[in-house]
């Protein structure tokens, strides 16, 4: 991979993506690492497996329309929410960050001269899970689809944390479920996770399962809810990772 | 020696696996501050600060660069060893035959990820003094 541009990072809060919106953002990860010197020692030391901890600190443009920044960070002040980090970008095997953070700060900030601008801070409430996209798209037919696999390389047994987020959904009363699928040799597939159908946007579900295999890809289908459907359309992103 | 080119500087830690990765190719800023504690001592009527010298000692190893998300790679490095122990190396001059090497175990106690929209994305990380001494040797 080369080098990163910034301009490609994707910022989902809860089931909202947030890029459009901010410009800057920070990842910080910290562990304890207790100092235990004792005399005698000649040079510090410290423990290591200590307690960790993460912070995400997003900035941006604000926007006081429905469902954007003001009201996402004003429903969440003092929360607990969802929210996903893709550094560089959020397309199929991109590496990226999902999170359960509640928001501590959020400040709304306005000069004369200058445009409207947020800052928020969102510190970690539970464990921080590396994952890679399995896809961010749209569809909108009527069916079903595999998206494309992605390698995650280790195949031992282990449990993952599949993550379906439906950021967009419009037509006439849709559903889109998805599911997670995984394969030994990238041919055959059998499901591991499965998503309850979704009528409408800004959701983010999560669902963990026993994993053996090295591929692992989502498949998505796009349903009537209840009198037929017209003209449906959904925007979504899966992905699966382990917790740290 | 004359003057030192920062642009060779060769930095390596061990990842989750203890195998040695070097980060040198994804680092553009490195920097290792040694600290001793020298107790202050000073009484009533003298005239200057007094210190007591060979108190306890401690190193930092701050790192910067540029982010790569890909497997085995600089997140994968960083985010594997989080709060774990770990082994640096660290070459001022670079890492042919006769360079400096600082070497010592270390815990890796902050790790960040940073994009600014028109920039790149950058990591940063800090490593701190875990066990034993830090050693100054030279690259073979």
């Amino acid at each position: 991979m080369g080098k990163v541009t910034a301009r490609n990072v994707k910022l989902f809060g809860g089931g909202r993506n947030l890029s459009g919106r901010a410009n800057s953002s920070t990842l910080s990860l910290t562990a304890e690492a207790t100092d235990v010197s004792a005399y005698g020692t000649d040079t510090r030391e410290r423990l290591q497996d200590g307690l960790l901890d993460y912070e995400l600190s997003v900035a941006g443009w604000m926007d006081v329309s429905a469902c954007q920044v003001d009201e996402l960070f004003s429903d969440l002040l003092g929360a607990s929410a969802r929210w996903g980090y893709y550094p560089a970008g959020a397309t199929a095997c991109l590496a990226g960050k999902e999170m359960n953070v509640v928001c501590g700060d959020y400040s709304s900030e306005g000069a004369v001269e200058g445009a409207a601008t947020f800052s928020a801070t969102l510190s970690g409430s539970s464990a921080l899970f590396d994952v890679n996209s399995l896809g961010y798209t749209t569809v909108s037919a009527i069916g079903s689809s595999n998206l494309g696999s992605v390698d995650f390389t280790a195949a031992c047994a282990h449990t993952v944390w599949n993550f379906f987020r439906v950021l967009t959904i419009a037509g006439s009363t849709p559903e889109i479920a998805a599911c997670i699928q995984e394969s030994t040799d990238d041919a055959t597939f059998t499901t591991i996770s499965v998503f309850t159908a979704a009528s409408t946007a800004n959701q983010v579900f999560a669902a963990s399962a026993a994993s053996s295999a090295r591929y692992r890809r989502g498949r998505v289908a796009i349903a009537a809810s209840a009198n037929g459907v017209v003209s449906p359309c959904a925007t979504f992103q899966i992905s699966s990772g382990s917790a740290k | 020696m004359a003057k030192i080119s920062a642009r060779n500087v060769s930095l390596g830690i061990d990842d989750s696996a203890a195998a040695c990765q070097s980060i040198s190719g994804r680092s553009n800023t490195a920097t290792m501050s040694f600290s001793a504690e020298a107790p202050d001592v000073s009484a009533f009527g003298t005239t200057y600060r007094e210190r007591v010298p060979d108190g306890l000692k401690d190193w930092e190893l701050s790192v910067s660069g540029l982010w790569d998300g890909v497997a085995s790679q600089i997140d994968s490095i960083l985010f594997g060893i989080l709060g774990a122990s770990t082994r640096v190396a660290y070459g001022p001059a670079g890492s042919t035959s006769g360079c400096t090497k600082y070497e010592a175990s270390a815990v890796c106690n902050d790790y960040s990820v940073e994009g600014s929209v028109e920039g790149a994305v950058t990591f940063s990380a800090i490593f701190a003094a875990r066990s034993g001494s830090m050693t100054r040797t030279t690259w073979t």
